[in-house]
């Protein structure tokens, strides 16, 4: 018997709830005692098994370690964008901070008006002559428009420099803000600077680049660890690398964890690699990285270096 | 909410980055796979997942600990999912193709470079497009019910309904996935009928 009756109709909800094992225990023996009689009841049951058949109890995807530390790294680049890892606002702190804002913007207020005036240019100014060592950096950006990285810092008055990044005080000022442990804020700023900026023409102030390699070195967050390595790749272009940044750098393609660092670093690898026989046994174990695209990539670097160089001339 | 959760929780919330990203490490598979379920690609998945992130490290000092924090982050990027969903409507952005197949691996903005991210997709084209039927609600409950296993009551505090509405929402689900799909089924001769 297939029709179905009114009793049938009332007891389609709880067959799907019966499927799931969501039915409370009275009204579960009062269904089974209906559908031992209702041949209706029973085949739409038996649908319900058949659509768990056709679609299986598992997530509709699978994420592998690669993929899901890639999400990872864009979110942890995401969060330190709304000033984590510094702790949440919460709403008394949030009175107390701005009771402090008001004060310090009234302090300011009259300490501006006593001391300058607008046509002393206290708001900000550019000029050749500021030193910048020991410079405590307040603000990085870089202006996609103009291509300039501005930095603002404060000595007797606030100061503002724009300027590319060729500029010798723009990369001793980067190298500085890379340094300061105490802020990790105007680090991360430096290093998106440096990450958007165009390829500089000259050589980069080996300073900077050994405190982008001191970034590698201690720091323990994967997104800023990936901003580095994107600086790096900007700042040095095509040039040799120096050596123990090499080293670092090799080391770093079979060990750090996310594969976006790993495939980043393999790039930059690429780019300024000359041929040698620990570059070519890097990129040898690099074909058995868990990530098919830096597979792909190894695959082509190698490709490319025994196309223009024979093996038996790599020293 | 076993002890050691309470105290990363009580740590989070008191400006601990670590304990925070714990607990975000210790559900985030689960909660993408959630949203990937709901919006039917990992990209979208992604974008809703760090919304929602960004959301709950906002109001981690609201979290009162009446449910598990797992589940208040899977509430928290469900709404980001619905919303996203809302805005790009993703059956006219990523229709199926002629054929109805789609490749098993995604590659998704390959030009991106190391942010790319690969992802199996365990669904046919069929049950995607049977799913596609349903209402935003309806295929988040059946998600949330017949792929990730949860309680129904667990099921309303992460949509925010009545356990009754959910259960509603589960019904009209797999009515209209069994009339989608088991009429295909049918068409192709490869259902069998039971009298059992």
């Amino acid at each position: 018997m297939n029709h179905m009756s009114a009793t049938c109709q009332q007891h389609r909800e709880d067959l799907v709830l019966y499927h799931y094992d969501e039915l409370g225990q009275a009204a579960r023996a009062d269904l089974e005692a209906h559908m031992a009689s209702c041949g209706a009841c029973r085949a739409h049951l038996e649908d319900l098994r058949q659509l768990e058949a056709r679609i299986p109890r598992l997530p509709s995807v699978s994420l592998d370690e690669s993929a899901l530390e890639s999400i990872r790294d864009a979110a942890t680049l995401r969060l330190l964008d709304e000033g984590f890892p510094s702790t949440p606002a919460r709403p008394g702190l949030r009175l107390v901070r701005l009771k402090w804002a008001v004060a310090a913007c009234i302090a300011i207020a009259t300490f501006v008006a006593g001391r300058y005036s607008v046509g002393d240019g206290v708001a900000a100014f550019d000029s050749p002559d500021i030193p910048v060592l020991g410079a405590r950096i307040s603000d990085i950006e870089f202006d996609t428009e103009s291509g300039m990285v501005q930095i603002s810092w404060e000595e007797s008055r606030p100061v503002t420099l724009r300027a590319d990044l060729e500029d010798a005080r723009v990369q001793s000022l980067l190298s500085q803000a890379l340094e300061d442990q105490d802020n990790p804020g105007s680090r991360l700023r430096a290093l998106r600077a440096m990450s958007q900026a165009t390829l500089p023409q000259t050589a980069p102030d080996p300073v900077l680049v050994d405190a982008l390699e001191s970034v590698l070195r201690t720091e323990g967050n994967e997104g800023i660890r990936l901003q580095t390595v994107k600086a790096l790749h900007i700042i040095n272009g095509r040039a040799p690398l120096p050596e123990p940044l090499k080293q670092l750098l090799i080391v770093m393609l079979s060990e750090e964890r996310s594969p976006a660092i790993r495939l980043e670093v393999l790039q930059l690898l690429v780019s300024s690699e000359q041929a040698s026989m620990q570059w070519w046994e890097a990129l040898q174990a690099a074909r058995s990285d868990a990530n098919p695209l830096i597979r792909r990539q190894a695959e082509s670097a190698l490709a490319g270096m025994e196309s223009t160089q024979p093996l038996e001339q790599v020293q | 909410m076993n002890h050691r959760e309470n105290e990363l929780i009580q740590a989070a919330q008191g400006g601990d980055s670590r304990a925070f990203n714990e607990l975000v490490r210790l559900n985030d598979r689960r909660i993408l796979q959630v949203a990937h379920g709901i919006l039917g690609n990992m990209q979208d998945a992604s974008d809703a997942y760090q919304e929602g992130l960004i959301r709950a490290y906002r109001n981690l000092h609201t979290f009162r600990r009446d449910a598990a924090f797992g589940t208040w982050l899977t509430r928290i990027v469900i709404n980001q999912a619905l919303n996203l969903k809302k805005k790009r409507r993703w059956k006219q952005r990523f229709p199926l193709d002629d054929t109805g197949q789609e490749a098993s691996l995604q590659v998704l903005d390959p030009a991106s470079g190391p942010e790319e991210i690969l992802v199996s997709s365990e669904l046919s084209a069929e049950i995607r497009a049977g799913l596609d039927l349903l209402s935003d609600r309806e295929r988040t409950v059946f998600v949330l019910k017949h792929m990730h296993g949860y309680r129904l009551r667990e099921i309303a505090v992460m949509i925010e309904c009545a356990e009754g509405t959910v259960k509603n929402y589960l019904f009209r689900a797999t009515q209209k996935l069994r009339d989608a799909l088991g009429h295909h089924a049918s068409a192709s001769g490869e259902r069998t009928t039971s009298s059992s």
